[in-house]
């Protein structure tokens, strides 16, 4: 295991990419060992593309370019602060109840029908911050009261249900702030405006991820965190600091969420929870931590919400279209972890 | 993973409900105290004798993040009301979960006795044969709304459980659609959003829509497609249609209010809200808004069904517990039956329609008047 885990950190930190010393084998099983790109993630995905964009010429339009964008937004937000729990070989359960909860806040913190609060962007930070509250409440509950991640944010989850359900009241607040439904409804050089909301966490998130001793650290947690833990690293103050990015990612999220649908509701959330593992754990990054990255988790959201997209516009019948979806991505995972298995083999 | 969660409003209604109830539960035991012998009548299967200012009332739904529940609380509560029982009334909230429906269901019973009305929504099917038992070993009384398994009725089960009743989604997926399709000009192409694809009434709905298709010859349904009742799923949903299909799109057929909402959404943000016409089925505050302001291209929806179906479901629960009626030698309609149609909302009426949380309008004199037809096995 420490081998691998200096040379994957020689990567993280050499913006080389591959090194010279993995000559072992051939073209791809050398490009696919490139870890700072998602090359095979990638490669799924253009097969993806590719596949769909011959079957019907509408996939490839800008039209449905901008749909793809805007379905993706939401998750990929949900996918960057997910990561770094991943990284760090915890998980993070609890999306679905913090969209919950910070949909709800922030359409009630903006013009809506049911209060008379006009806050505007302080109902953006508020809403952030609920989120970050959350997920510090998971964070210090894994590294204080040493509780399994899982289990904890299973708790916060429904945490975050309940602040929804109070906030809901039986009629779910709806919208009436014209800047925060123009995040929505609005296009930035043909783009909806929150892709670009997305595209700037994902920049954030990669700029954390090589640039801060927090993003680089998350690495070495993940890889091993006795090691990390003798190196002299404060691993729970690092933990804590992943979920409370994670929960301010599911606060924007949430925010995203109530200027999409156009109202506060509890139901927001669902669904998001699959959507953000599966692109997470597609793209490449392992559930054990220690690998995989931002950019590979957008990859892996972008497949999934291609594959939801390009069937109905392929015509499969929804009867079927479950046990594709299903086929596909355990197809996509396969093709991903390839070069994992050949370890594996490796070293059996 | 469908509907989730603790509601934390239900569950302090919750703990009002126990407290007040462990009050009346002293007065329900002096009070049966005083006429003993009409226990035994109950377990023949022949009409209750609770004395009518002791039953104890208790619905049994999701949650109230579902505003459908919220107006079959209301009914639930304007039944309660009409009979004075008002501290009697229990609401519970499953939080679909299946197991927890069944234990709470389970510590009422043990707690009122035989004197317990209940009106169930099941979670799912399965849970429904432990529901009866419950309530038959107690001599309690049940009536159930939406899901029973296929073989299973009240005439067939027991008298205790009283009446199954459910609302025909085929006359609201017709009508909805009918209004479309003349909102649309009698002609054009859909599109249309299904429920999820095994749900007996997500299949109902859509035989409506069928039905409706048949009668008009010039409307093409171009696709449809599940979004599992979900907004944001219908949102893009809609939205992919709406890249595939582009302009040839004239009006989105939608099997609830929820989907209906999110291809609302989907149109609004595409640039073609009030040009594509949208129908759907539930009678959700949010969706008779959007019809009656008739701005966005909304037609129409059907009106809730949901405090009738609270209202009337403790109403008959009630009358079999008070002895006025005798379930056993009610007619098979009245025992498994469909909700007279409720009608549907448009521009027209949305106006002057009550709320679907107003349910002052219920008049529970003839319990039977709900009745439209009998279900089948």
């Amino acid at each position: 295991m420490a081998p691998d885990l200096l040379s994957q950190e020689h990567e993280v930190g050499n913006a080389a990419g591959a090194s010279e010393d993995r000559s072992r084998g051939g073209l791809w099983a050398r490009v696919s060992r490139i870890e700072r790109v998602p090359i095979p993630a990638l490669a799924a995905l253009a097969l993806i593309v590719i596949v769909f964009g011959l079957a019907n010429s509408t996939f490839l339009t800008l039209a449905n370019m901008q749909a793809l964008a805007d379905q993706s937004a939401i998750p990929v937000v949900l996918a960057v602060g997910m990561t770094f729990v991943i990284l760090m070989g915890s998980i993070d359960l609890s999306v679905e109840g913090v969209v919950a909860a910070t949909s709800m806040v922030s359409a009630l913190l903006v013009i809506n029908d049911r209060t008379h609060h006009h806050l505007g962007l302080w109902a953006v930070l508020i809403s952030v911050a609920v989120g970050a509250g959350i997920g510090a409440v998971a964070g210090l509950s894994v590294t204080r009261l040493r509780i399994p991640s899982f289990l904890v944010t299973i708790g916060t989850w429904q945490i975050g249900i309940g602040i929804a359900q109070v906030l809901f009241g039986g009629q779910p607040p709806v919208v009436r702030d014209r800047e925060l439904l123009s995040w929505a409804l609005k296009t930035w050089l043909g783009m909806p405006r929150l892709a670009f909301v997305a595209l700037a966490v994902v920049l954030l998130g990669l700029w954390v991820q090589h640039m801060t001793r927090f993003g680089r650290y998350a690495y070495v947690i993940g890889g091993g965190e006795d090691i990390a833990r003798l190196s002299g690293i404060k691993v729970a103050r690092f933990r804590t600091l992943a979920f409370i990015v994670a929960g301010a990612c599911s606060g924007l999220a949430g925010v995203m969420a109530t200027s999409r649908s156009g109202q506060g509701a509890v139901a927001n959330g669902n669904g998001y929870l699959f959507l953000t593992i599966a692109g997470v754990v597609i793209g490449g990054t392992l559930l054990t931590g220690g690998r995989g990255g931002v950019l590979h988790s957008v990859v892996g959201v972008l497949i999934m919400v291609s594959i939801t997209n390009g069937m109905i516009l392929v015509g499969i019948s929804p009867y079927v279209q479950q046990s594709v979806q299903g086929a596909i991505v355990v197809l996509a995972v396969t093709a991903t972890l390839w070069r994992l298995r050949e370890r594996l083999r490796v070293v059996k | 993973m469908r509907r989730l969660p603790p509601t934390v409003i239900a569950r302090s209604r919750r703990r009002a409900a126990v407290l007040s109830a462990a009050v009346v539960l002293t007065l329900t035991v002096a009070g049966c105290a005083g006429n003993g012998s009409g226990f035994t009548d109950a377990a023949s299967g022949k009409g209750g004798t609770c004395d009518p200012k002791q039953v104890h009332l208790v619905q049994s739904g999701r949650g109230f993040e579902n505003p459908y529940y919220v107006a079959v609380d209301a009914g639930a509560r304007a039944f309660a009301k009409s009979v004075g029982l008002q501290n009697n009334y229990t609401w519970i909230a499953s939080e679909g979960d299946s197991s927890k429906q069944l234990t709470q269901i389970q510590s009422l019973l043990a707690k009122y006795g035989r004197c317990t009305v209940l009106n169930v929504d099941p979670n799912d099917n399965s849970i429904l044969p432990a529901i009866v038992t419950a309530v038959q070993r107690q001599n309690a009384w049940l009536v159930t709304q939406w899901n029973k398994p296929d073989g299973m009725t009240p005439a067939t089960s027991s008298a205790h459980w009283v009446a199954h009743m459910s609302v025909d989604g085929v006359p609201q997926g017709y009508n909805t659609a009918k209004a479309l399709f003349q909102a649309m000009g009698g002609k054009g192409n859909i599109v249309a959003l299904e429920g999820i694809l095994d749900n007996v009434p997500a299949q109902q709905r859509f035989a409506g829509l069928q039905k409706a298709l048949k009668e008009f010859p010039q409307v093409h349904l171009l696709e449809a497609q599940t979004a599992n009742w979900d907004q944001t799923q219908a949102q893009n949903v809609t939205q992919t249609f709406l890249t595939k299909y582009g302009d040839k799109i004239n009006g989105v057929w939608s099997a609830n209010d929820a989907m209906g909402l999110g291809a609302i959404e989907a149109l609004k943000a595409a640039g073609k809200v009030g040009v594509v016409k949208v129908s759907s089925v539930d009678g959700l505050q949010q969706t008779i808004d959007d019809v009656k302001a008739n701005n966005v291209g909304y037609v129409a929806t059907t009106r809730s069904t949901g405090s009738v179906q609270g209202g009337f479901g403790l109403a008959i629960g009630y009358a079999a517990a008070i002895g006025k009626i005798d379930p056993a030698k009610e007619p098979a309609e009245h025992r498994a039956f469909y909700l007279t149609y409720q009608g549907i909302v448009t521009s027209q009426n949305a106006g002057s329609l009550p709320s679907p949380t107003d349910a002052s309008g219920l008049n529970f004199n003839n319990i039977w008047s709900v009745v439209a037809s009998p279900i089948g096995n």
